[in-house]
């Protein structure tokens, strides 16, 4: 479903993306966890090709980023760390709008909107501009915009940010759903305990570059991830003392 | 603790003199200054503007009206103090972005509030300061220095100031108390704005005629003045040294200062914290009406544009404006046509050409484009992230442009081919040339709006309509196109205007034709790089 080959994206003389390389796969959620200036959101906005990289392909289904963005674009849904909506529109506009970008048929996009507006309880506040929306709402209707149009891939960074606990367990629950129905999900987060009950693979990066990856038994092994990502920092800490 | 807040409040009034808000970085202390030495150019020209304007009425001190001439120039003071910053001072008091992060702190409430009447203190005053300064100078020159007078001045000058900040902070909690009311505030906003536009319009435009009454009648005027308001006759004294005036307008002043102080310690808490969403809009499903992906697009910039009063009044004035002259060609035809000959001359054929230049002037006002791309701020991974092509986002935005400025534009060409009795071919013109410069001017601000690299990072969308590069220049080489257009007309051409607008037209099209080129291959790539 996504393949990313080689990536590599510099600030000026930064490497903020070296060499990384990974595969998702059709029914898989996919974990990317690292510490802060790791280099997440940078692999991710040049996954949804918001931003440009300077080596390497990611191939959507086959196809290129760089060379069929649309076609691309088409397949996946992307949200971002900081759900920035058009504060300008209400919710259902914002909604609309994007169900019309992706040609979703109005009966079919209603139906959805009132699934997953009620499942999160938002449903009353749709014709609110968004400007009064707080950020967990923002964030939920952001969701929502990315299920309207049932993409093969979500992309999506930072997501249970925000959320109170019934959300993010309904949005893990329909992480789940979408996979079992053939889709695929890579997401990054802070929350190692999620990852680590909801992932089927995880990668682990560190100043741009992917440490550790596989299926999350071949990652933790018998430990917790919480273990081996310490683990992981830690050697890190003292290859760099080793170094000095 | 009082102190640093005031330092906190001058320095985000003075943001932009230290802070570069699209390069994200401090400015070098050359581009401080610089920015100071313009500040202090452009108070110097504002009181030079009064103090013409002081000097006229200078003539009431001669006819030992004295009073008169600084009751006259009071009002002027306070309307420019007080309604210059009267928005200003709704944000300054009330919606500051750090509200929360103060009351969160161990601060008492009347500090918050005195720092930010420090602010709207100097606000009002910087304006009033541009009328009384000058309004004291000449009163200096034309009756001779004295220290009394200069004692007085000074106290009248405070109260001036101080009924500014007094009333500047009732505006400021009625619009407080309104906007929190309101349903379609951007709607009511433009229509406040229109009719105050209109009505300084209005006074300017009446300006010699008011200043030549007044001085003609100004006996007459100050001997009823003086019998129907004396209060107004002692406020008037203040200036001259009038020590009873001063006392009683002195110990005013502080009773006033007292009651806003009340009104506003007891409201400012409820009124800071408000959420301003008091109008609950009720959601009732219903289907969608299933646009197209550029129909979705242009409808989203819609929505943008008629979702900021500060977009439509800063950027698209003219959308309004083009009509309304449309409307007084029709009504006053034969007034306009007078206008028109006196200024440009009176052969049907030039009279043509001033009317084209009057739409095109118009037209020219309207800078949507320009700031559009900026606009999307940290909103722009929505489009970017979405399976549109970047022409079709950037063709919405133009054709955002052209719809409301070429819809007008027709009407008025029509209303100026059925008010002036023009050939076919000069009206075939009339509808054409502004429609040109429309679409020159719409991919002329695409350009500038996109290689000005655009500053996305703002955090109020003032910025990157009121303080952009791209909509100054926009505006600007608009204005100094259109004027060459005239100037080579009237200095250069020796044939008529038909074949003069026959080749402008053509160079309309060259330009048009450059900048669609650059729309497609260099616009692209520039809009993908942000």
């Amino acid at each position: 479903m996504l393949q990313i080959e080689h990536l590599t994206k510099n600030y000026g003389e930064k490497k903020a993306v070296d060499d990384l390389s990974l595969h998702i796969h059709v029914g898989e959620i996919y974990g990317f966890i690292g510490h802060n200036g790791a280099g997440k959101t940078t692999t991710l906005k040049s996954v949804v090709g918001i931003q440009q990289f300077d080596e390497g392909e990611i191939t959507i289904d086959g196809h290129s980023i760089t060379r069929e963005p649309l076609v691309c674009k088409k397949e996946f849904a992307y949200i971002p760390d900081n759900p920035d909506l058009y504060e300008f529109m209400s919710g259902i506009k914002y909604l609309n709008f994007i169900g019309d970008i992706f040609g979703v048929e109005p009966n079919i996009r209603q139906e959805r909107i009132r699934k997953y507006a009620d499942m999160f309880e938002i449903t009353k506040d749709l014709a609110q501009p968004i400007s009064a929306y707080s950020h967990g709402m923002k964030q939920k209707l952001a969701i929502i915009s990315a299920w309207i149009h049932e993409p093969k891939l979500i992309i999506m960074d930072e997501p249970f940010v925000g959320l109170d606990p019934k959300a993010a367990h309904l949005l893990k629950e329909m992480m789940r759903e979408h996979c079992n129905q053939g889709g695929a999900i890579f997401f990054s987060t802070h929350v190692l305990e999620v990852a680590e009950k909801l992932c089927d693979k995880v990668a682990i990066i560190k100043g741009g570059q992917l440490i550790k990856s596989g299926t999350m038994d071949e990652v933790k092994g018998d430990d917790s991830l919480e273990e081996v990502f310490l683990e992981l920092e830690d050697d890190e800490v003292q290859d760099v003392k080793d170094i000095n | 603790m009082l102190k640093i807040l005031i330092k906190k409040q001058l320095m985000e009034i003075f943001r932009q003199y230290f802070y570069d808000a699209k390069k994200n970085k401090a400015r070098s202390k050359t581009s401080t200054t610089l920015w100071f030495i313009f500040f202090g150019l452009v108070m110097i020209m504002l009181c030079g503007m009064f103090f013409s304007l002081a000097y006229v009425f200078g003539a009431l001190i001669k006819m030992d009206l004295t009073w008169f001439y600084f009751i006259i120039m009071s009002v002027l003071a306070v309307l420019l103090g007080a309604f210059g910053s009267v928005f200003n001072t709704f944000s300054m008091l009330y919606m500051g972005k750090d509200n929360d992060l103060l009351l969160s702190l161990p601060i008492p409430e009347k500090f918050i509030i005195v720092s930010r009447l420090v602010g709207v203190y100097l606000l009002g005053t910087m304006y009033s300061v541009s009328v009384t300064l000058p309004t004291l100078v000449v009163y200096f020159i034309d009756a001779g220095f004295h220290i009394g007078a200069l004692f007085g001045g000074i106290i009248w000058m405070l109260v001036i100031s101080v009924i500014v900040l007094l009333l500047s902070c009732l505006l400021g909690f009625v619009v407080a108390k309104v906007s929190t009311k309101l349903k379609h505030k951007n709607f009511i906003t433009v229509f406040i704005a229109l009719v105050g536009f209109g009505l300084y319009y209005f006074v300017c435009f009446k300006l010699t005629t008011i200043m030549d009454n007044i001085v003609t009648n100004a006996l007459t005027y100050g001997k009823n003045v003086k019998e129907s308001a004396y209060g107004l006759y002692l406020f008037g004294m203040m200036p001259t040294g009038d020590i009873v005036s001063i006392l009683i307008f002195v110990a005013i002043s502080v009773v006033m200062v007292a009651a806003v102080w009340f009104l506003l310690s007891k409201t400012f808490i409820s009124i800071a914290t408000s959420t301003g969403a008091t109008v609950r809009i009720e959601y009732k499903e219903k289907l969608a009406k299933q646009k197209g992906v550029f129909q979705a697009l242009l409808a989203k910039e819609f929505a943008r544009f008629f979702g900021s009063a500060t977009y439509m009044l800063n950027c698209g004035l003219s959308v309004v404006l083009i009509p309304i002259f449309g409307i007084v060609i029709l009504i006053k035809a034969n007034d306009v046509q007078e206008l028109i000959s006196e200024i440009v001359g009176t052969n049907t054929d030039v009279i043509a050409l001033g009317i084209i230049i009057s739409l095109c002037w118009l037209a020219s006002m309207n800078d949507i484009v320009a700031p559009s791309v900026a606009l999307e701020g940290k909103n722009l991974w929505v489009l970017r992230s979405l399976p549109v092509s970047t022409i079709s986002i950037l063709r919405a935005k133009i054709l955002l442009h052209l719809i409301l400025t070429v819809v007008p534009l027709f009407f008025t060409s029509v209303c100026a081919c059925v008010a002036f009795h023009l050939t076919p071919v000069e009206n075939v013109f009339v509808i054409v040339e502004p429609i040109l410069i429309a679409v020159l001017f719409a991919l002329f601000g695409m350009f500038l709006g996109l290689e000005k690299k655009p500053n996305l990072n703002w955090t109020n969308e003032m910025y990157p309509i009121k303080q952009s590069m791209s909509v100054m220049l926009a505006l600007f080489a608009g204005w100094a196109y259109i004027g060459i257009i005239v100037a080579l007309y009237f200095a250069v051409v020796s044939f008529g205007v038909i074949p003069y607008l026959c080749i402008v037209s053509v160079v309309n099209l060259f330009f048009i034709a450059l900048l669609e080129v650059w729309l497609h291959k260099r616009a692209v790539i520039l809009f993908e790089k942000l």
